[in-house]
Formats: structure tokens, C-alpha cells, sequence
């Protein structure tokens, strides 16, 4: 029994070390932790009492990383001594039980002050997130900081010199969990039945640990103390100075040499009214009772751009800060490791549906407008196609009217993408302001067989004009110029219920998929009348780059195609016209070849 | 075994068929001053290795040295002057050739003219320069052209400096815009153009206009119409890329099955100096040779040089046809497109895309990642910075739309790491 518990232990630990590691199959392992299921409301709490009363402490001997911890340097420091471990039997003193009782009621309590969030403050004695900070200090995104670094590491330094002496002080004195546990433990109904021995001093607790062997997990715990050694180090981030004289952009705008590099520089920390949150926080006040602050979501951000907030009240609670990367569109790591369920897990399909926040843009910083730069690094960046470049008034650097930038609100989804590649410093021309609560947008938008039908049309190399999927599936392609390839496909009856990808949709190519039946359109070039006739009827529409009237092959006026059918809504007739049409032009093409 | 000659003569005197180029200068780091090794080097010029290369390049032979005032950030005329001073050979002994880089506005006035000119001079330690080149003649096509070389008159005062003596051919370097070609075609009356510098390898020579993204290129030449061209009037063309920046050097499946059958103990990059040196009309081939083995590999392919025959160039036509079907970007890393304005690295992103794109290894998305994380180390730099400011896009010799291929890298990065994630 002993072993099988030295090994759950082992294991438990390990597992959470790994997490905070980044290794992604471990994050259960937080999942397990107490105060991951006592974060989330009243059941959360009866859960938790279920626990106390079905097996006492026995969470804290197996699963809480940071009780280990303290057996583990303990056991290292008093080889043949027993120490005092946690057990529900054991004595208490009068003392322990009003210190215990004070600090649960201070931690009740606090919250209702209103200056510091629930999370924020039950993470600052929640065992697991003491023990997660410590760990987190090993990106250096958290080493940058020294309030970081102290608030990382001073949780599990005293623990851990409070478990030099007498073992696991921290547990029996002050962890909340501890207490609750402790008693509901006193009626658990495996309080006996673990050694099969009722507690009248027995010292079957410390035989155990009497044996010269150590630990299993012996390893694990010195890994656990590295990350808060080397937090005592500074990292090697930009310092505020630093970001701050950091107006180089465009230095070097004068060429005279070849090679070299125009210096840059990271932006200085945003100032934002709201903070943007995790995708997945949903509401922020939810998401500011729920968040233990453990930085599991931080060490594991693959762009690192959640990082703990340093104001006092939300302290330590992830926000995204775009200087070293976006927030990605398909990423949803956070809310998969977040122990907690401050941030909930969003099925992958569904990540693009959450709008975080949405972007601002700054006149009076945009180089467009300060410097007459053709500088249009937001909109090229930006995975949703939300900011637009308007042509303006007047002349700009080149002669032509200076187009300034445009964010469409309701497609923007705030992932930071434009913030982060804005040039202007210190402080980006475009940032991103968090919403209170998250939106939740339900897309009509190209899935991921659209995207990739996409692909297949847009790239000239796989001579792909149209593609057509059904159920998800890709089951034609075809190729050729103008409406015959749609025809064709029109005449094999391959448009039924179809989603069709054609390089270029006009009013004479939509006619065609209304008439063949498709349930969606999507094109690189459309034309915004096509897009109503489609969307009148139901039939989902959509294009890359809209357009008001689709060019002729050189460039030089209208597609005679379109132009045969301007004056036709019906689209049966029309279909009717453009096969007359075409049939025309093929003729005259015969003829202008012949002499 | 001396370097082979040209068939053409420099004042009167024979030249060797391999000269040397200095836009690649060793730097201390072990790099090279333009770049090559991706996430190019920014330390200063290993000025005794270049002493040391350039005495081994005249003692074996080679006699031409060509540089340009904006080569390695504008180092590149001074450290090749103060190494061909200290090779212990004299000015007469070896042939100078450097290039009017106008490329900044205040170049370009008939005085800013004459000061590039006239700091040329010192830097390369002489008073007369036996090759003069208008550099990169295509650069904003026509309309920079006008603006660089004739509004201002400085062609015209490069013709009498000619005349004078100090300048003893007059040529100009192309890339690019056809148009501008024909003008200096149809103007070879008026001006007599001595030489021309031009790329040209076995891929450009008939391959020049296809992209390896299946588009055509728009502006770029083959490099068979350029030498014909010049042929016809008698202009003898001076050789540059014949490696394409070390694109043909390096290892190359397509290529090698091609090639290596015919000569197992050659090296690609000789191959590519054959072809270019088997030409008649070739003043010389201009190599820049970083690596003191880079040099004594070429030496001994052009001592003496073995002209390819017709079953050689049949066999090279095939590689390059290879080649260009390969979906690498056109980049040579010359870093003509450098400092890019908002600090990217440009040369480095886009050999970063050639080196994933040739691996035949490199396919896990967390290996690509950690190569472009290792290839541009600083976040900064990388692809999604490009703001499409386009300054580069008329720098470039290859004619690269370089902002929509950063454009289409970055999206390709964050695919990767959208499927990472």
C-alpha cells in the first residue's frame, strides 16, 4: 500500500512538472488538483467535501505536488526521523486549530473586500498554483519581470524551509484545502481503514517513512526547486528603457549601401482599458473568480502571448500581450490545460467564433498618416481579413490619395496579429482592447475543405479553375477559362447541394450554380452583384476580393459574358443566353482563325 | 598551370577568364559581409583572410577584381584596396573594376556623382579604374534609369572621364527591365559601350523567365538574348552569377542526376563555371569567393579550363530545366534589397524558405519552426513584419515581388503553427 501510494505520488508529481513543461498529454495532471474543481462554484465545493469525507487526506499524500514537495525535503534533510506528515488523527494543538480556522476565514473573507479577485487571491495559498508559479519561472517571459520572479518564488521558499524542520508545516497550519479536508477527514470514511489502524499514536505514519530508502520521486522534487533557482537570475528581456528609445523604425529609409540591418525593437508594454483574456474566458469577471494564477496556460502559450497581469487586483492572471506573437487562429492550448475552468476548452472548428476583443486603430500614430509610409502591415497580417484599406481624399507620398486603415468591428476577432507586426514605437498604432465578455459569432465562412479548395484555385500551378465538394469531401475539379468548366459541371449535374470554389464568380457564373442547385459559392474575385443574387436565394457567398464588376480577360472593359446577361435576373434565362453566347464566340473565334 | 586567359584583352593586356568578386568579403565570424550563410553576418570583414585570399587569387593567376561602393554596407571598396596594396603586387599588374551605385537620392545629382566616383578612387588606392560599370542599370526601370544617369549628366561625364583616361572602359551592369536593355542596345552608336556585366548560367540562359512558382517572370531576361545581343555588336560580356549566389553550387538532387553521370569527380559549381566560361564572347566569368577552398576550387577548374562539348551542354540544359521547375524562390541572397527599412531580414527569410523547400528531411512542422527560429533569431526580423512598403521590390536584381513572398511565408508559417497548436 505504502508503494502503490509512493508511486500515485511519484507519478502525480512528474506529471505535473512535465505539464508545466509543455508537454501537452500531461495536463490532466493539473486537472486532478483540489483547487481546479473548488474554483468552480458550489458543486465544485460539495466535490470537494465529498472528497474530505470519502478519503480524508489522503489527496494531499498522493496528489498534491507541493505536499510532496515537502515530505520529499524533508525525508532528504531527517533521514531517520520521523516527521510529522499530514494525518487526520494526528493530535492538533488549540493553537494549530486557530491559526488554521483564521486563515480559511480570512481567505472567505478577503474576496468580499473587493480589491483583489477571488482567483488571484485563493491562488496565492492554492498548493498547486504555489507550486505551478515556481515552475513557471522558467520562461523567460516571467523572468523578465522581478515582481514576478518574487511572487514565483517566495510561495514555494517558504514552504519549503517551513518543511526543513517539522515536515509539512504549511499543510497543517495554513493551506485552506488542508483544513477542509482535515475536517471533513475526521469522519472520512477511510479514515481507519487505510492501515487498518486506529490512531493512538501508533507511529505507523513515520515507520514508513523511516526506511533508509528514498523516494521515488526524489527527482522530480530537485526539478521542481530548479525553475526558482534560476528565477533569482533576471532574464534577458528588453527592459522599458530600452523599448521606449526605440523609434528607429525607418532609420534607414535612405539605401546607399547593400546588406545591413535597420535596427528594431520590441513595443512597450500596452496600456489598454480592458485586458484582452485567453480565448475561452468568456466573461471576465467569471474568469477573474475562477483563475488560481498557475501559469499553466502561460508556460504553455506557443506564442507566448499570455502573460500574468502585474496589476494588484488581478495579479498574475493571464492577459494576452501581443510584443512576441498572436494569438493563433487554430490554437486552443490554453483553454485545454486550464485546470480550473477559468478558461473553457473550445472545440478547434469552433476557435475562429471567439472574438476576444477587437482592434483599434490610432490615427495619430499611423505612419500612413504621420510619416505618408505605404505601410500596410495590419492588414496584410490579419488572419480574418478585418482591416481594410480605404482610399481617402487628397494626394498622398506618391501622388496617389493616402488609404488609411479600417477595422471591421464585427470580423475582427482580437488575436493581436496587427498589434503585433505594427511597426510604430513605443506604443503600436493599432492595439487591441479586450471585450468584458467574449463575443460568440457563429460563422458562415469558408470551413476548412473551402480553405482548402481555396488553395487549389488560387495557385496557377494546379491549373484548377473550379472545385466543387460535397459532404466535406472534394469530388470535382475542373478546369478551363470563362463559365464552360461551371457549364460542364452545370451539365453532369455535379452542382446539387454543392459547395462550389471558382477562381471568379460574376453574376453569369452564379446564375449558373443557382440553376445547377450549389449550396454555397465561394470565389477569389466576386462580384458584389453576384453575391446579393446568390444571397437572395439563400445560397451562401463569399470572396476573397469583392469587386463591382468582373474585367474581361485583358483587362480592358467588361466580360462579354457578363455583359450578355446584365439586363437578365432570371437565372434559367440566363443560363440559356450565356450557352447562346458562348456558342457565338466560339464561332467567331473559328472564323478569325480560318483566313 | 596558370588561370586560362580570356580571348579578350583589357588595354592591351590579357586577362584571366576568372576574376573575382567582392560582394561576398569573409567576415570575422566566419560568415560572409552580404550574407550566404543564412542569418547573415553583421561583423566586421576579416580583413587578413582577405589578404591572404587575394595574394593566393593573383599568384594564381587571376587579375581582375571587381567591387562596388555598396558592397558589405560600403566596406567592400576599402578593405579590396588595402589587400591588393598589401599583395605585393603592383597597380599594373592586375585590373580594377567598380560600379557607380547611385541608388540613394543624393547620389544621384551630376556632384554626388563625382564624389562616389572620386571615393572610389581612394578607397581602391589608385587614380585610374580600368573597368567602370553603371550599376544596376534596370533598377525602377526607364524612368530610374533617366533619372540616375541622364537628367543629371553623369553619363555624359563618366563618356569624357573616359575620355580623360581616369576611366579606361565604361560599361554597366543589368538586371532586369528589358527595356532598359534596348536602350543601351540601340544607344552602343552614341556611347560604345566597352563591355556589360550580365547574369548568366546554364538556368538564365534560356530559363530566365520562369518562376519557380509557376508564373512567369515578369522582367527578367535569358540570359541567350543578352549575349547575343552583346555578341552581335562586339561587346564583350563580363560574367556575373554564374553560380546564382551558390543556388548552383550547392547540392541539388535534380541537378546531380544530370550531371554527375558525365564527370564524377566534379563538383556542381564547376559545372556551372564551364558553361559560363565556355562562351566566346566572355570577357570573364566574376566569381565572389568567400572560402579560401572556394577559391582554390575554382582555380583549378579554370587551369586550365575544359570547354564543355555538345553532349555536356545537353546535360546542363536538362539540369536547368530541372531546376527551374523547383518551387525555390529566385533569391541569390545579394542583399541588394538590404537594410530593408522596418529591419527584416529578407535575404534570410526567403533562403530559409529555398532551405525547407530543397531539404528532402525537413518536413515536421516543429523542425521548420525551429530553423526559421534559428535562420532569423530575432522575432523581429521575420516575415510577418514586412509592412509592404515595397522599397525593396525595385532593389532587386531577380525582379522578386519580395513583399508578396514574405506575404505568402508568413502565411505558410502560421499554418505551421496553426497545426502545431
Amino acid at each position: 500500500m505504502r508503494w502503490l501510494k509512493r508511486i500515485v505520488a511519484g507519478v502525480a508529481v512528474a506529471a505535473v512538472v512535465f505539464a508545466f513543461c509543455g508537454v501537452r498529454p500531461f495536463a490532466w495532471a493539473a486537472k486532478v488538483q483540489i483547487g481546479s474543481f473548488a474554483h468552480r462554484g458550489v458543486l465544485g465545493f460539495a466535490l470537494m467535501f465529498a472528497v474530505g469525507l470519502l478519503t480524508g487526506r489522503l489527496f494531499c499524500e498522493i496528489l498534491c505536488p507541493l505536499g510532496i514537495l515537502q515530505s520529499v525535503v524533508n525525508r532528504l534533510f531527517h533521514r531517520n526521523r520521523p516527521i510529522r506528515r499530514v494525518c487526520t488523527q494526528l493530535p492538533t494543538t488549540k493553537v494549530q486549530f486557530v491559526v488554521r480556522v483564521a486563515v480559511l476565514a480570512v481567505v472567505l473573507a478577503v474576496p468580499f473586500l473587493g480589491f483583489v479577485t477571488v482567483g488571484t487571491w485563493t491562488g496565492l495559498l492554492d498548493p498547486y498554483a504555489i507550486f505551478g508559479r515556481a515552475l513557471s519561472l522558467r520562461v523567460p517571459l516571467i523572468r523578465e519581470n522581478p515582481l514576478l520572479v518574487a511572487w514565483g518564488s517566495l510561495g514555494i521558499l517558504i514552504v519549503v524551509l517551513a518543511a526543513f524542520g517539522k515536515g509539512r508545516i504549511w499543510c497543517n497550519w495554513v493551506c485552506p484545502y488542508g483544513t477542509i479536508l482535515a475536517f471533513c477527514g475526521r469522519f472520512s470514511l477511510l479514515r481507519n481503514k487505510m492501515r487498518g489502524l486506529e490512531c493512538g499514536n501508533c507511529r505507523a505514519c513515520s515507520v514508513w517513512l523511516q526506511e533508509r530508502r528514498v523516494f521515488g520521486d526524489d527527482d522530480e522534487g530537485d526539478r521542481a526547486d530548479q525553475p526558482e533557482e534560476q528565477g533569482t537570475v533576471s532574464g534577458g528581456g528588453v527592459t522599458r528603457r530600452e523599448t521606449l528609445k526605440g523609434v528607429a523604425v525607418l532609420a534607414a529609409a535612405e539605401k546607399l549601401t547593400d546588406g545591413g540591418y535597420a535596427p528594431v525593437s520590441l513595443p512597450g508594454t500596452p496600456v489598454r482599458e480592458k485586458a484582452v483574456l485567453p480565448p475561452g474566458a468568456g466573461d471576465a469577471a467569471d474568469f477573474a473568480r475562477r483563475c488560481v494564477s498557475c501559469q499553466l496556460c502561460v508556460v504553455n502559450c506557443p506564442e507566448a502571448c499570455l502573460r500574468p497581469s502585474t496589476d494588484l487586483r488581478d495579479f498574475g492572471q493571464p492577459k494576452l500581450d501581443f510584443r512576441h506573437g498572436h494569438c493563433l487562429v487554430s490554437c486552443t492550448r490554453c483553454g485545454e490545460v486550464c485546470p480550473a475552468g477559468a478558461i473553457r476548452k473550445i472545440p478547434k472548428a469552433e476557435r475562429l467564433t471567439v472574438h476576444m476583443g477587437q482592434a483599434v486603430w490610432k490615427a495619430d500614430l499611423c505612419l500612413r498618416v504621420t510619416k505618408g509610409e505605404e505601410c500596410s502591415a495590419c492588414s496584410r497580417k490579419c488572419p480574418v481579413e478585418a482591416i481594410h484599406l480605404i482610399p481617402g481624399k487628397g494626394k498622398g507620398r506618391k501622388g496617389r490619395p493616402p488609404a488609411l486603415p479600417m477595422v471591421d468591428a464585427n470580423a475582427c476577432i482580437g488575436c493581436g496579429a496587427c498589434e503585433h507586426v505594427c511597426p510604430v514605437r513605443p506604443e503600436p498604432a493599432i492595439r487591441v482592447e479586450g471585450y468584458e465578455r467574449q463575443k460568440i459569432v457563429r460563422r458562415i465562412g469558408p470551413s476548412d475543405v473551402v480553405a482548402e479548395m481555396m488553395r487549389l484555385v488560387e495557385n496557377r500551378r494546379n491549373d484548377v479553375s473550379v472545385a466543387v465538394a460535397k459532404d466535406g469531401v472534394i469530388v470535382a475539379r475542373e478546369t478551363g477559362r470563362g463559365v464552360s468548366p461551371l457549364l460542364k459541371l452545370l451539365d453532369a449535374g455535379a452542382l446539387r447541394d454543392a459547395v462550389v470554389v471558382d477562381r471568379v464568380i460574376g453574376r453569369a457564373a452564379a446564375a449558373i450554380c443557382i440553376v445547377g442547385g450549389a449550396k454555397a459559392v465561394h470565389a477569389s474575385v466576386m462580384c458584389t452583384d453576384a453575391e446579393h443574387m446568390l444571397r437572395e436565394r439563400k445560397i451562401t457567398a463569399g470572396s476573397k476580393n469583392p469587386v463591382a464588376v468582373i474585367r474581361n480577360s485583358t483587362g480592358t472593359g467588361v466580360c462579354p459574358l457578363e455583359e450578355a446577361v446584365r439586363t437578365l435576373n432570371d437565372p434559367n434565362r440566363m443560363v440559356k443566353v450565356l450557352r447562346r453566347k458562348l456558342a457565338e464566340l466560339k464561332d467567331k473565334a473559328a472564323k478569325a482563325a480560318k483566313p | 598551370m596558370p588561370t586560362t586567359r580570356s580571348s579578350w584583352k583589357i588595354n592591351g593586356r590579357p586577362v584571366s577568364l576568372l576574376g573575382y568578386g567582392a560582394m561576398r568579403l569573409p567576415t570575422i565570424d566566419g560568415a560572409h559581409a552580404t550574407g550566404g550563410v543564412p542569418g547573415a553576418s553583421r561583423a566586421a570583414i576579416d580583413q587578413k583572410l582577405l589578404n591572404r585570399q587575394v595574394k593566393l587569387l593573383l599568384d594564381g593567376g587571376v587579375n581582375l577584381f571587381d567591387t562596388s561602393p555598396a558592397y558589405c554596407r560600403g566596406e567592400s571598396e576599402r578593405c579590396l584596396g588595402e589587400a591588393l596594396a598589401r599583395s605585393g603586387y603592383r597597380r599594373g599588374d592586375y585590373f580594377l573594376s567598380t560600379k557607380h551605385s547611385n541608388f540613394a537620392p543624393r547620389q544621384q545629382t551630376l556632384a554626388g556623382g563625382k564624389a562616389l566616383f572620386e571615393n572610389s578612387l581612394k578607397f581602391l588606392r589608385t587614380d585610374y579604374l580600368d573597368l567602370y560599370l553603371l550599376h544596376h542599370v534596370a533598377a525602377d526601370g526607364m524612368a530610374g534609369f533617366t533619372k540616375r544617369f541622364l537628367s543629371n549628366g553623369v553619363l555624359d561625364w563618366l563618356c569624357a572621364e573616359r575620355k580623360a583616361g581616369r576611366i579606361r572602359n565604361l560599361g554597366f551592369s543589368f538586371h532586369g527591365d528589358v527595356k532598359v536593355w534596348d536602350w543601351f542596345m540601340a544607344n552602343h552608336g552614341k556611347y560604345h559601350w566597352d563591355f556589360a556585366l550580365i547574369q548568366f548560367n546554364y538556368v538564365d540562359w534560356a530559363h530566365a523567365t520562369e518562376n519557380s512558382n509557376g508564373f512567369k517572370r515578369v522582367g527578367m531576361v535569358n540570359a541567350k538574348k543578352l549575349y547575343e545581343d552583346l555578341a552581335a555588336r562586339q561587346i564583350p560580356a563580363m560574367v556575373m552569377e554564374p553560380l546564382l549566389g551558390g543556388r548552383l553550387a550547392r547540392y541539388n538532387y535534380a541537378a546531380a542526376r544530370e550531371l554527375q553521370p558525365l564527370d564524377p569527380n566534379a563538383s556542381l559549381a564547376r559545372w556551372a563555371f564551364r558553361f559560363a566560361a565556355s562562351h566566346d564572347n566572355i570577357l570573364t566569368v566574376l566569381s565572389g569567393m568567400t572560402r579560401t577552398e572556394h577559391i582554390e576550387e575554382n582555380l583549378r577548374t579554370f587551369s586550365p579550363l575544359k570547354r564543355l562539348n555538345a553532349e555536356e551542354f545537353a546535360a546542363l540544359e536538362r539540369a536547368a530545366q530541372a531546376i527551374s521547375r523547383q518551387q525555390t524562390i529566385n533569391c541569390n541572397d545579394c542583399k541588394y534589397c538590404m537594410p530593408c527599412p522596418y529591419g527584416l531580414d529578407i535575404p534570410a527569410i526567403l533562403m530559409f524558405r529555398n532551405e525547407v523547400i530543397t531539404s528532402p528531411v525537413l518536413k515536421q512542422p516543429k523542425e521548420i519552426l525551429r530553423l526559421y527560429e534559428e535562420r532569423i533569431p530575432e522575432p523581429l526580423r521575420r516575415a510577418d513584419h514586412c509592412t509592404g512598403c515595397r522599397r525593396c521590390v525595385s532593389h532587386c536584381p531577380q525582379q522578386l515581388d519580395i513583399p508578396q513572398e514574405l506575404a505568402k511565408i508568413d502565411k505558410w508559417i502560421d499554418e505551421v503553427k496553426n497545426a502545431l497548436a
